[in-house]
């Protein structure tokens, strides 16, 4: 019982999800750690729940959707600024970028600035999700509705890293397919349910 | 990119265009072995800080591009588990540069790195290892040093303002959640992390869905402290046969807990004190709390009892165990058990100055307090959705209080002897059962039951006819008057609550509820006579035989609702009272109450919150101000009930603002509250001399109270400074000698401080607090500033030393009456733990400069005392440790 206890009073007790990036070589893979879904969890988090796989080598970086299939992102612009600050003991650079995204409501695209904290003191490309190309590991991303925060860093671990690995043979679409096949969904749904009625 | 922006840059660099002229920086990066370093950063600072910073991430073969201003840079190049390399570049000179990266010494092994804190939506995490410096030795240490934490002297917690309610460890609740057990008695060794969870709820399925505002702790211990005994033990002795011995077990294992604490002082180490004792309750879930009423017990029978902060003399035995085993899946036990045994003597020397005469006085006393609690808790979880949670709570007292006054008005001297003996039991008897029946439906059922009994006995003795005029006293050499007091109470709750989640943002709420009370009250009243008769004050107006009874019927509703980062909670309490004051002759009332509250909270991003609540609460008083014959209060006071009492009712409002951010390292909130009480009992006392005859009356707006509080923290190069600021202010009626009278007081207190966090260098903090009041009492009014200024310093060196000190110098000042005060405080200690060895060392000096005495001024309605309260002299001791 100790164990469920803590469990569930964890969940109640704090409505925030973690995720985890594994990183090997040039190889990352970002997910989001699986934990007891209990009903009213099932709505999913604001910081997405899709795992993501990016190679440096072939300059990959895929959202694997579990609805649309696996989506190609582009790599992002960053510039950085001068302002730093410390997380944990790193000292931190931010950078920004802006994102176009798609809007499935009004099939139209939009722009985000996106915020991000990374670590020249940790020289690796990586970052959650599609954010990275940075000279440093990704600390932080703050967005309008959520930030993520690196809490716990483990390099070098004794224990064999989980990289579901994407090839690039594999059925991979393009963003821009990504928006039609959205399109698409919902019109059939649309359809669906002018039919039902 | 929009257009905008895109406009924007091009301008940018058009505009840069005509300033510099831009150059490309190319080469490779390869290690040693000269293999290309595919995937490495280079960034380029240029060093005029305004322009931007350039970067690039080389290629499979290790080439990487770069295209600069013709500016001078800092470049950097690093990969990981090589030495990074700093070079500085012009670009207009240099176009090729090859890097050589050189491999770090050391290989890379295991690393895990943790964020020191973590701040998720209503929990902080604080990884201790990252923060703490290591002469810590208990857990008041270690919280000493947590960033938004504070710890006084009586074992409080607050965390950002807010006082931490529950203390779990492990997840259990150690010794029924109070904190001062753990935060004396848990090894700082043993401390891994420190969870502060808000909005806490002992049954997690209520916490976002009922009003719980309570803050917990929980600690998490080190793996290497689990299925393992651990703990310590310490015995010291000093000079005038001081002596103290403390012990304490712990043993954590997934499925049972077990915690043992012995302590043994004459050195005025407070493990438990009798006001604790109050604080174990047992009762209901904090969600059955909302919108009850009050009823206030009068602390007339036990205040006495309450230990002082200043004694002359003291003894202290006390042990506690608590126990916690899981007995299967879903059947959950713990129990505790305390047991305390302490002696105390006091000294206090005052000038009491009344109206129209001073009064020297010197008070002596004695107090034994004996007491005892068993606590048993069932917890059964037969699903993930039901909860049923069975408490018993049994506690006992045996006080003792026996004390001397000796005073002296003008050239008359009196001297008043007072013995007090007072047994009481309690026993509480809760269930409860909580269920989520969906996603939408969740209800809790809490049914409670208490029993209380006390029974104090009381003598005065005194060569002075006291209370003339006030009781029918027979002329006798020595005056012997005799009290008996009998307190009966039977109370019994059942509450049952339905929480209707409509959707994310829609909850509804509501409350049935019944409360009744039973309360009896006797006192009888003699004086006892030289020939062993009685002379029985129950023919003039004395004797109490009352029983009073409330029934207490509620309804409530409420709303809650989000909007945006705004969450809104709107609601009333319909409480329907009927009681019943049967002595003399039955007076039986009935009358209803609404009593609205409400509350929003908005959250401004991560790390800023601000939140204002507004309830009207209602309160009874108890069975004795309802008593309308006579008792003794005291060897010149009589006391009386009012059978006309009826509830009073206050306005309280309360605004709360927070901000902390972790990164940037500072933090600071703000509150401030705001009662109004629209009706409330009132004591009338009427003055004699140094008699008083005192009785409650019901009065309109009898109070009016404002207070605020605020601290802000900030590290700077490793000192932690921080400010805070109170003040107080309150308008208050009184009836005094049938006059009703207005008074204020108020009195505004900061304070400063700074303290150093440099690794290998002692820990200094230096600071100061001042406060300033004001009093106006039926027209007088007085002034007075209380400076303080302190110093602590804690040291670790050569291995295992640790030495600490601590200094507090006190300075009043009085402006009305020109009196000044001051004393100094110190306390010393040298300890040795030698590394990887159990036992330890401590040489401890209290009261360092063996100050006799402290002095203090007070206020009451009619009196204004300067006192002297005398203290321990100075004790040097010396304690061995063994740590398991």
């Amino acid at each position: 019982m100790a164990i469920k206890q803590n469990i569930i009073s964890a969940l109640n007790n704090a409505k925030t999800e973690e995720f985890i990036l594994n990183f090997k070589n040039e190889e990352s893979y970002y997910y989001k750690k699986p934990d007891l879904e209990e009903e009213s969890y099932l709505m999913g988090s604001r910081a997405g729940v899709s795992p993501f796989y990016t190679n440096n080598a072939t300059n990959m970086i895929i959202r694997i959707s579990r609805p649309l299939g696996n989506i190609a992102h582009a790599p992002l612009d960053w510039e950085i600024t001068n302002k730093t600050k410390k997380i944990g003991d790193y000292t931190c650079r931010q950078a920004k970028t802006t994102e176009k995204l798609y809007g499935r409501q009004h099939g139209d695209y939009h722009y985000r600035h996106t915020i991000v904290w990374f670590t020249p003191e940790i020289p690796l490309n990586f970052g959650p999700k599609y954010y990275k190309g940075l000279p440093g590991l990704i600390l932080q991303i703050e967005e309008k509705e959520f930030t993520l925060t690196a809490i716990k860093i483990n390099l070098n671990p004794s224990e064999e890293v989980k990289i579901t690995r994407v090839e690039s043979d594999d059925n991979v679409i393009t963003q821009e397919k990504s928006y039609n096949r959205i399109n698409e969904l919902e019109a059939d749904r649309k359809k669906r349910m002018s039919n039902n009625r | 990119m929009n257009i905008k922006t895109y406009l924007f840059f091009s301008l940018l660099v058009l505009f840069q265009i005509n300033v510099f002229s831009q150059s490309t920086l190319t080469g490779t990066i390869k290690d040693s072995l000269n293999n290309p370093l595919a995937n490495a950063n280079i960034i380029a600072e240029p060093q005029d800080s305004l322009q931007r910073i350039k970067f690039a991430i080389t290629s499979k073969d290790g080439a990487y591009r770069l295209k600069l201003e013709n500016i001078r840079y800092t470049i950097t190049a690093s990969y990981m588990g090589f030495k990074p390399f700093v070079f500085e570049v012009n670009p207009s000179e240099t176009t090729v540069r090859d890097i050589v990266l050189q491999p770090q010494a050391e290989g890379l092994k295991e690393v895990v790195i943790e964020m020191p804190i973590v701040v998720k939506e209503d929990t902080i995490i604080y990884n201790v290892d990252k923060l703490v410096t290591g002469e810590e030795r208990k857990l008041k240490d270690v919280l000493k040093k947590l960033p938004g934490v504070e710890v006084d002297r009586d074992g409080n917690i607050t965390v950002r303002g807010k006082k931490v309610m529950v203390m779990l460890v492990e997840n259990k609740k150690f010794f029924g959640g109070g904190t001062k057990l753990a935060v004396d008695n848990i090894p700082a060794d043993a401390v891994a992390q420190i969870e502060v969870l808000d909005n806490y709820n002992e049954v997690a399925f209520l916490k976002n869905i009922s009003d719980s505002d309570d803050m917990a702790m929980n600690v998490k211990l080190k793996e290497d402290k689990k299925n393992f005994v651990f703990g310590d033990i310490e015995v010291g002795r000093g000079n005038q046969d001081f002596y103290r011995a403390h012990g304490n077990l712990f043993y954590y294992s997934p499925k049972t807990n077990l915690n043992a604490i012995g302590n043994l002082n004459n050195t005025r180490e407070q493990v438990f004190t009798y006001s604790q004792y109050f604080d174990f309750k047992g009762g209901l879930n904090s969600v059955f709390d909302q919108g009850n009423s009050d009823f206030n017990a009068s602390n007339d029978d036990f205040s006495q009892f309450l230990e002082s902060e200043d004694v002359i003399k003291s003894d202290r035995k006390f042990a506690a165990l608590n126990f916690s085993q899981e007995v299967n899946n879903s059947l959950n036990l713990s129990a505790y058990g305390i047991f305390s045994d302490t002696k105390e003597k006091t000294f206090v020397q005052s000038i009491n100055r009344y109206n129209t005469f001073t009064e020297t006085r010197e008070l002596f006393s004695e107090t034994e307090n004996k007491l005892a609690i068993g606590h048993i808790k069932a917890v059964y979880l037969p699903n993930l959705t039901d909860q049923w949670y069975f408490k018993t709570q049994f506690k006992k007292t045996d006080n003792g209080y026996d004390n001397t006054i000796n005073s002296v008005v003008d050239t008359l001297r009196n001297t008043f002897l007072n013995r007090e003996d007072a047994v009481g039991s309690f026993f509480n008897q809760t269930v409860e059962w909580h269920r989520k029946i969906s996603r939408h439906h969740t209800f809790s059922f809490g049914a409670n039951y208490t029993f209380e009994e006390r029974s104090p006995r009381t003598i005065w003795e005194t060569s002075d006819q006291i209370l003339r005029g006030l009781i029918p006293i027979v002329d006798q050499s020595v005056y012997r008057l005799n009290q008996s007091k009998r307190v009966k109470n039977n109370d019994f709750d059942a509450i049952f609550k339905y929480y209707w989640v409509i959707d994310k943002n829609n909850h509804i709420y509501s409350t049935i509820g019944n409360t009744y009370l039973n309360h009896h009250f006797f006192t009888q009243d003699v004086q006892q006579l030289a020939d062993e008769g009685i002379n029985d004050f129950s023919g003039s107006g004395f004797g109490n035989d009352l029983d009073f009874s409330l029934n207490d019927l509620f309804f409530g509703l409420h709303y809650k609702f989000q909007l945006g980062i705004f969450s809104f909670d709107q609601g009333v309490f319909l409480h329907y009272y009927h009681w019943n004051v049967d002595q003399d002759m039955a007076i039986s009332k009935d009358k209803t109450v609404l009593l609205p509250s409400f509350s929003a909270e908005a959250k401004l991003g991560q790390s800023k919150e601000i939140e204002f609540d507004y309830d009207l609460k209602t309160s009874f008083s108890d069975a004795s101000q309802f008593a309308n014959r006579l008792y003794l209060r005291s060897y010149n006071s009589v006391s009386q009930g009012n059978e006309n009492l009826e509830n009073g009712l206050s306005h309280n409002l309360r605004l709360r603002f927070t901000k902390f951010s972790t990164y940037r390292g500072i933090r600071y909130y703000v509150v401030a509250n705001y009662t109004e009480q629209i009706r409330g009992v009132v004591n009338s006392v009427n003055y004699a001399g140094i008699n008083q005859s005192v009785m409650p009356f019901l009065v309109d707006d009898p109070l009016k109270q404002w207070s605020g509080y605020g601290n802000i923290s900030k590290k700077i190069l490793d000192i932690d400074f921080s400010a805070g600021l109170r003040y107080n202010t309150s308008k208050y009626k009184q009836l005094v000698n049938d006059d009703l009278t207005e008074n204020k007081n108020s009195s505004i207190s900061y304070n400063v401080s700074g303290k150093t966090l440099f690794d290998n260098f002692p820990i200094i903090e230096v600071g100061f607090r001042q406060s300033f009041g004001n009093y106006t009492l039926s027209g007088s009014k007085s002034e007075f500033v209380a400076s303080e200024p302190f110093l602590n310093v804690d040291y670790d060196f050569w291995n295992g030393f640790i030495v600490s000190f601590d200094y507090t110098a006190y300075r009043y000042v009085n402006k009305a009456f020109n009196e000044k005060n001051n004393y100094e405080i110190s306390n010393a200690s040298l300890y040795y733990n030698g590394e990887n060895s159990g036992w330890s060392f401590e040489l401890k000096a209290q009261n360092l400069f063996d100050v006799q005495f402290k002095n203090q001024n007070s206020f009451s309605s009619f009196i204004i005392s300067d006192t002297r309260t005398f203290i321990l002299p100075r004790i040097i001791m010396f304690s061995v440790g063994y740590k398991l």
